[in-house]
Protein backbone atom coordinates (compact mmCIF):
# COMPACT_ATOMS: atom_id res chain seq x y z
CA UNK A 1 0.00 0.00 0.00
CA UNK A 2 1.43 3.28 -1.13
CA UNK A 3 1.24 6.02 1.69
CA UNK A 4 -0.01 9.04 0.88
CA UNK A 5 2.27 11.72 1.10
CA UNK A 6 1.71 15.49 -0.79
CA UNK A 7 4.70 15.18 -2.77
CA UNK A 8 3.25 12.02 -4.53
CA UNK A 9 0.47 14.75 -6.35
CA UNK A 10 1.36 18.09 -8.65
CA UNK A 11 -0.90 20.20 -6.34
CA UNK A 12 -0.18 20.96 -3.12
CA UNK A 13 -1.01 23.45 -0.35
CA UNK A 14 1.06 26.40 0.44
CA UNK A 15 2.09 24.88 4.00
CA UNK A 16 2.52 21.65 2.55
CA UNK A 17 5.99 21.05 4.35
CA UNK A 18 4.97 22.33 7.80
CA UNK A 19 2.60 19.07 7.82
CA UNK A 20 5.79 16.59 8.80
CA UNK A 21 4.19 14.06 11.15
CA UNK A 22 0.64 14.04 9.93
CA UNK A 23 -1.13 11.34 7.87
CA UNK A 24 -2.81 12.17 5.05
CA UNK A 25 -5.64 10.87 2.40
CA UNK A 26 -6.12 11.89 -1.13
CA UNK A 27 -8.92 14.67 -1.91
CA UNK A 28 -9.55 15.86 -5.46
CA UNK A 29 -6.06 15.22 -6.82
CA UNK A 30 -4.02 16.31 -3.56
CA UNK A 31 -2.93 15.45 -0.21
CA UNK A 32 -5.41 16.48 3.11
CA UNK A 33 -3.85 16.27 6.56
CA UNK A 34 -6.22 13.97 8.55
CA UNK A 35 -4.51 13.91 11.43
CA UNK A 36 -1.19 14.40 13.44
CA UNK A 37 0.41 11.27 14.16
CA UNK A 38 0.41 11.01 18.75
CA UNK A 39 -2.21 13.46 18.97
CA UNK A 40 -5.03 12.89 21.24
CA UNK A 41 -8.38 14.79 21.10
CA UNK A 42 -6.94 18.60 21.33
CA UNK A 43 -9.36 21.20 22.56
CA UNK A 44 -8.45 23.54 19.90
CA UNK A 45 -6.53 22.86 16.84
CA UNK A 46 -5.85 24.49 13.44
CA UNK A 47 -6.30 22.87 9.87
CA UNK A 48 -5.59 23.21 6.63
CA UNK A 49 -8.00 22.90 4.03
CA UNK A 50 -5.73 24.58 1.53
CA UNK A 51 -6.70 21.64 -0.96
CA UNK A 52 -10.18 21.09 -0.64
CA UNK A 53 -12.58 22.14 -3.71
CA UNK A 54 -13.73 25.53 -4.26
CA UNK A 55 -14.74 27.97 -6.51
CA UNK A 56 -16.08 31.66 -6.40
CA UNK A 57 -18.22 33.46 -9.02
CA UNK A 58 -19.69 37.30 -9.44
CA UNK A 59 -21.91 39.56 -10.93
CA UNK A 60 -25.43 40.59 -11.59
CA UNK A 61 -26.91 37.07 -12.42
CA UNK A 62 -24.82 34.86 -9.34
CA UNK A 63 -27.06 35.29 -7.19
CA UNK A 64 -30.23 33.97 -9.16
CA UNK A 65 -27.57 31.30 -10.63
CA UNK A 66 -27.37 29.93 -7.13
CA UNK A 67 -30.51 29.53 -6.17
CA UNK A 68 -31.61 27.61 -9.49
CA UNK A 69 -28.62 25.12 -8.66
CA UNK A 70 -30.42 24.35 -5.70
CA UNK A 71 -27.79 25.88 -3.42
CA UNK A 72 -28.69 28.11 -0.37
CA UNK A 73 -28.22 31.34 -0.96
CA UNK A 74 -27.11 34.12 1.88
CA UNK A 75 -29.74 36.58 1.97
CA UNK A 76 -27.09 39.34 3.34
CA UNK A 77 -23.52 40.14 2.41
CA UNK A 78 -21.05 39.05 4.76
CA UNK A 79 -23.13 35.98 6.13
CA UNK A 80 -22.74 32.32 4.92
CA UNK A 81 -25.12 29.26 4.63
CA UNK A 82 -23.67 25.42 5.32
CA UNK A 83 -26.14 22.94 3.37
CA UNK A 84 -26.89 19.40 4.86
CA UNK A 85 -24.62 18.37 1.80
CA UNK A 86 -21.61 19.82 3.76
CA UNK A 87 -21.72 22.94 0.39
CA UNK A 88 -20.65 26.11 2.09
CA UNK A 89 -21.47 29.21 0.65
CA UNK A 90 -19.95 32.37 1.18
CA UNK A 91 -21.74 35.86 -0.33
CA UNK A 92 -18.39 38.28 0.57
CA UNK A 93 -20.43 41.37 -1.30
CA UNK A 94 -23.32 42.71 -2.98
CA UNK A 95 -22.95 40.08 -6.04
CA UNK A 96 -19.96 38.06 -4.85
CA UNK A 97 -20.12 34.18 -3.84
CA UNK A 98 -17.62 31.50 -3.17
CA UNK A 99 -18.95 27.86 -2.88
CA UNK A 100 -17.23 25.15 -0.88
CA UNK A 101 -16.64 21.67 -0.40
CA UNK A 102 -16.53 21.11 3.21
CA UNK A 103 -14.54 17.96 4.65
CA UNK A 104 -16.74 14.97 4.31
CA UNK A 105 -18.80 16.47 1.91
CA UNK A 106 -20.73 14.04 -0.15
CA UNK A 107 -21.23 16.70 -3.11
CA UNK A 108 -17.77 17.19 -2.93
CA UNK A 109 -16.92 15.30 -6.12
CA UNK A 110 -19.88 17.27 -7.82
CA UNK A 111 -17.91 20.56 -7.68
CA UNK A 112 -17.06 20.59 -11.04
CA UNK A 113 -20.29 20.13 -12.50
CA UNK A 114 -21.69 22.69 -10.03
CA UNK A 115 -18.79 25.17 -11.75
CA UNK A 116 -19.89 24.67 -15.05
CA UNK A 117 -23.90 24.91 -13.83
CA UNK A 118 -23.17 28.33 -12.35
CA UNK A 119 -21.46 30.34 -15.41
CA UNK A 120 -23.24 32.25 -18.08
CA UNK A 121 -23.93 35.86 -19.09
CA UNK A 122 -23.89 38.14 -16.00
CA UNK A 123 -21.54 35.63 -14.43
CA UNK A 124 -18.44 35.92 -14.04
CA UNK A 125 -15.47 33.58 -12.37
CA UNK A 126 -13.47 34.28 -9.23
CA UNK A 127 -10.43 32.26 -8.74
CA UNK A 128 -10.24 31.53 -4.93
CA UNK A 129 -8.36 27.96 -4.92
CA UNK A 130 -4.63 28.52 -6.06
CA UNK A 131 -4.97 32.39 -4.70
CA UNK A 132 -6.06 31.63 -1.18
CA UNK A 133 -5.02 29.66 1.50
CA UNK A 134 -7.76 28.13 4.23
CA UNK A 135 -6.94 27.67 7.20
CA UNK A 136 -10.01 26.16 9.64
CA UNK A 137 -9.44 27.21 13.48
CA UNK A 138 -11.95 24.92 15.65
CA UNK A 139 -12.49 24.09 19.49
CA UNK A 140 -12.78 25.89 22.38
CA UNK A 141 -11.91 29.69 23.38
CA UNK A 142 -11.34 30.94 19.45
CA UNK A 143 -12.84 34.55 20.17
CA UNK A 144 -9.82 34.74 23.07
CA UNK A 145 -7.38 33.81 20.44
CA UNK A 146 -8.44 35.63 17.85
CA UNK A 147 -8.68 38.88 19.99
CA UNK A 148 -4.70 38.31 20.00
CA UNK A 149 -4.46 38.97 16.18
CA UNK A 150 -7.61 40.70 14.89
CA UNK A 151 -9.60 43.56 15.84
CA UNK A 152 -12.79 43.02 15.13
CA UNK A 153 -15.22 42.01 17.92
CA UNK A 154 -15.01 37.82 17.41
CA UNK A 155 -16.97 37.00 20.64
CA UNK A 156 -20.62 35.17 19.67
CA UNK A 157 -22.54 37.84 20.74
CA UNK A 158 -21.83 39.78 17.67
CA UNK A 159 -20.38 36.98 15.40
CA UNK A 160 -22.54 34.35 15.51
CA UNK A 161 -22.68 31.67 13.47
CA UNK A 162 -23.17 32.24 9.55
CA UNK A 163 -21.68 35.39 9.45
CA UNK A 164 -18.38 36.41 8.64
CA UNK A 165 -15.96 39.25 8.33
CA UNK A 166 -13.11 40.70 5.92
CA UNK A 167 -10.74 42.47 8.30
CA UNK A 168 -7.32 41.96 8.89
CA UNK A 169 -5.80 39.47 11.13
CA UNK A 170 -2.30 39.43 12.58
CA UNK A 171 -1.73 41.97 9.78
CA UNK A 172 -2.58 39.94 6.75
CA UNK A 173 -5.80 40.82 5.16
CA UNK A 174 -8.17 38.11 5.26
CA UNK A 175 -12.09 36.44 5.94
CA UNK A 176 -13.07 34.40 8.72
CA UNK A 177 -15.87 32.58 8.43
CA UNK A 178 -18.03 31.16 11.71
CA UNK A 179 -19.61 27.85 11.14
CA UNK A 180 -19.82 24.89 13.56
CA UNK A 181 -18.81 20.77 12.57
CA UNK A 182 -19.12 18.39 14.38
CA UNK A 183 -20.35 19.83 17.32
CA UNK A 184 -17.72 22.48 17.60
CA UNK A 185 -17.33 26.35 16.69
CA UNK A 186 -15.20 26.70 13.95
CA UNK A 187 -13.44 29.69 12.31
CA UNK A 188 -12.70 29.35 8.59
CA UNK A 189 -9.59 31.77 7.59
CA UNK A 190 -8.95 32.53 3.88
CA UNK A 191 -5.68 34.33 3.47
CA UNK A 192 -3.80 35.41 0.16
CA UNK A 193 -1.93 32.26 -0.57
CA UNK A 194 1.81 33.82 0.02
CA UNK A 195 1.49 34.51 3.35
CA UNK A 196 -0.02 31.28 4.25
CA UNK A 197 3.47 29.99 5.88
CA UNK A 198 3.69 32.97 8.14
CA UNK A 199 0.15 33.45 9.02
CA UNK A 200 0.16 29.30 10.05
CA UNK A 201 2.93 29.76 12.35
CA UNK A 202 1.20 33.25 13.85
CA UNK A 203 -1.92 31.54 14.43
CA UNK A 204 -0.13 28.93 16.32
CA UNK A 205 1.84 31.30 18.63
CA UNK A 206 -1.62 32.54 19.09
CA UNK A 207 -3.17 29.14 19.97
CA UNK A 208 -0.31 28.15 22.21
CA UNK A 209 -1.38 30.19 25.80
CA UNK A 210 -4.61 28.19 24.90
CA UNK A 211 -3.07 24.94 24.54
CA UNK A 212 -3.83 25.07 20.39
CA UNK A 213 -2.13 22.26 18.22
CA UNK A 214 -2.01 21.96 14.45
CA UNK A 215 -4.67 19.14 13.63
CA UNK A 216 -5.96 17.38 10.80
CA UNK A 217 -9.67 17.01 8.95
CA UNK A 218 -10.51 13.80 11.40
CA UNK A 219 -11.14 16.37 13.82
CA UNK A 220 -13.93 18.39 12.06
CA UNK A 221 -15.65 15.36 11.38
CA UNK A 222 -15.58 14.31 14.70
CA UNK A 223 -13.36 11.30 14.31
CA UNK A 224 -9.94 10.70 15.39
CA UNK B 1 -6.79 54.29 16.16
CA UNK B 2 -9.41 56.29 13.62
CA UNK B 3 -12.03 54.48 12.16
CA UNK B 4 -13.90 54.38 9.04
CA UNK B 5 -17.03 53.16 7.98
CA UNK B 6 -17.27 50.69 5.20
CA UNK B 7 -20.60 50.64 3.58
CA UNK B 8 -20.11 46.71 3.39
CA UNK B 9 -18.13 45.52 6.33
CA UNK B 10 -19.19 48.48 9.02
CA UNK B 11 -16.63 50.11 10.90
CA UNK B 12 -13.39 49.16 10.87
CA UNK B 13 -9.92 51.18 11.25
CA UNK B 14 -8.40 52.97 9.27
CA UNK B 15 -5.36 50.65 8.69
CA UNK B 16 -7.69 48.65 6.41
CA UNK B 17 -8.14 50.96 3.90
CA UNK B 18 -6.39 52.62 0.91
CA UNK B 19 -6.88 55.77 -0.41
CA UNK B 20 -8.22 55.71 -4.44
CA UNK B 21 -8.39 59.27 -5.28
CA UNK B 22 -10.78 61.55 -6.41
CA UNK B 23 -14.23 60.33 -8.16
CA UNK B 24 -13.80 62.19 -11.61
CA UNK B 25 -15.87 61.38 -15.16
CA UNK B 26 -13.53 59.01 -16.62
CA UNK B 27 -13.04 59.66 -20.86
CA UNK B 28 -13.30 57.54 -22.91
CA UNK B 29 -10.02 55.78 -23.28
CA UNK B 30 -10.24 55.09 -26.84
CA UNK B 31 -11.28 58.21 -27.88
CA UNK B 32 -10.19 61.41 -26.19
CA UNK B 33 -6.60 62.88 -26.75
CA UNK B 34 -3.88 62.02 -25.04
CA UNK B 35 -3.84 65.10 -22.93
CA UNK B 36 -7.23 64.50 -21.45
CA UNK B 37 -6.44 61.37 -20.50
CA UNK B 38 -3.06 62.27 -18.85
CA UNK B 39 -5.38 64.88 -17.39
CA UNK B 40 -7.49 61.84 -16.03
CA UNK B 41 -4.57 59.49 -14.70
CA UNK B 42 -2.00 61.93 -13.75
CA UNK B 43 -4.06 65.36 -12.22
CA UNK B 44 -6.00 66.07 -9.29
CA UNK B 45 -7.80 69.11 -8.34
CA UNK B 46 -6.58 68.90 -5.08
CA UNK B 47 -8.88 71.40 -3.25
CA UNK B 48 -9.71 72.05 0.54
CA UNK B 49 -12.91 71.43 1.03
CA UNK B 50 -15.44 68.22 0.85
CA UNK B 51 -14.76 65.80 -1.65
CA UNK B 52 -15.77 62.92 -3.41
CA UNK B 53 -13.17 59.86 -3.47
CA UNK B 54 -12.62 56.44 -4.09
CA UNK B 55 -11.85 54.16 -0.87
CA UNK B 56 -10.57 50.79 -0.95
CA UNK B 57 -11.20 48.13 1.98
CA UNK B 58 -8.23 46.30 1.34
CA UNK B 59 -9.30 42.85 3.28
CA UNK B 60 -12.61 42.64 1.47
CA UNK B 61 -10.68 44.58 -1.82
CA UNK B 62 -14.31 46.67 -1.77
CA UNK B 63 -14.12 49.79 -3.56
CA UNK B 64 -16.63 52.58 -2.34
CA UNK B 65 -17.09 56.01 -2.13
CA UNK B 66 -16.47 58.81 0.91
CA UNK B 67 -17.39 62.31 0.75
CA UNK B 68 -14.41 64.02 3.30
CA UNK B 69 -13.05 67.25 3.94
CA UNK B 70 -9.48 67.05 2.96
CA UNK B 71 -9.18 70.10 5.70
CA UNK B 72 -10.60 68.41 8.58
CA UNK B 73 -10.19 64.84 7.39
CA UNK B 74 -13.92 64.86 8.45
CA UNK B 75 -15.57 61.67 6.68
CA UNK B 76 -19.20 63.25 5.94
CA UNK B 77 -20.63 59.88 4.60
CA UNK B 78 -19.37 56.90 2.40
CA UNK B 79 -21.74 54.60 0.41
CA UNK B 80 -21.79 52.05 -1.94
CA UNK B 81 -20.64 52.98 -5.61
CA UNK B 82 -23.91 51.28 -7.06
CA UNK B 83 -25.89 54.78 -6.26
CA UNK B 84 -23.55 56.90 -8.49
CA UNK B 85 -23.02 53.61 -11.17
CA UNK B 86 -26.44 51.98 -11.98
CA UNK B 87 -25.15 50.28 -14.83
CA UNK B 88 -22.01 48.04 -16.43
CA UNK B 89 -19.69 51.39 -17.80
CA UNK B 90 -19.14 50.29 -21.51
CA UNK B 91 -16.66 52.07 -23.91
CA UNK B 92 -16.73 51.87 -28.01
CA UNK B 93 -13.92 49.28 -29.78
CA UNK B 94 -10.53 50.99 -30.60
CA UNK B 95 -10.27 51.67 -34.09
CA UNK B 96 -8.35 49.40 -36.04
CA UNK B 97 -4.70 51.63 -36.78
CA UNK B 98 -2.57 50.72 -39.67
CA UNK B 99 1.07 49.34 -39.33
CA UNK B 100 2.45 51.95 -40.35
CA UNK B 101 0.61 54.61 -38.11
CA UNK B 102 1.82 51.95 -34.63
CA UNK B 103 4.99 52.36 -35.63
CA UNK B 104 4.96 56.34 -35.76
CA UNK B 105 3.39 56.01 -32.23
Amino acid sequence: MTVIKPELFDSRSFIYRKHQQADFSEVSGAAQVLSYAEQGNPATGLIDLSVMPRFGLRGPNAGESLIAAGLQHPEQPNTLTVSAEGVMVLRLGRTEYWVLALPGASAGPDMDTLQQQLCGSGIYPVYCHDSYTWLAMAGDNLADIMAKVCAVDLRAESFAPGDLVMTSLARVGGIICHHSMAGMSVFSIFSDSASAGYLWDALLDAMAEFEGVPAGQNMLLGSK
Amino acid sequence: MKIINCPLNGPRNSSEFVHGGELRQMPDPNRCTDKAWADYVFYSDNQIGVMTEWWLHAPSGYWFIAERHTGSDEIMRTYDPSEIFTQRVEFTEKEECSPSEEVKA
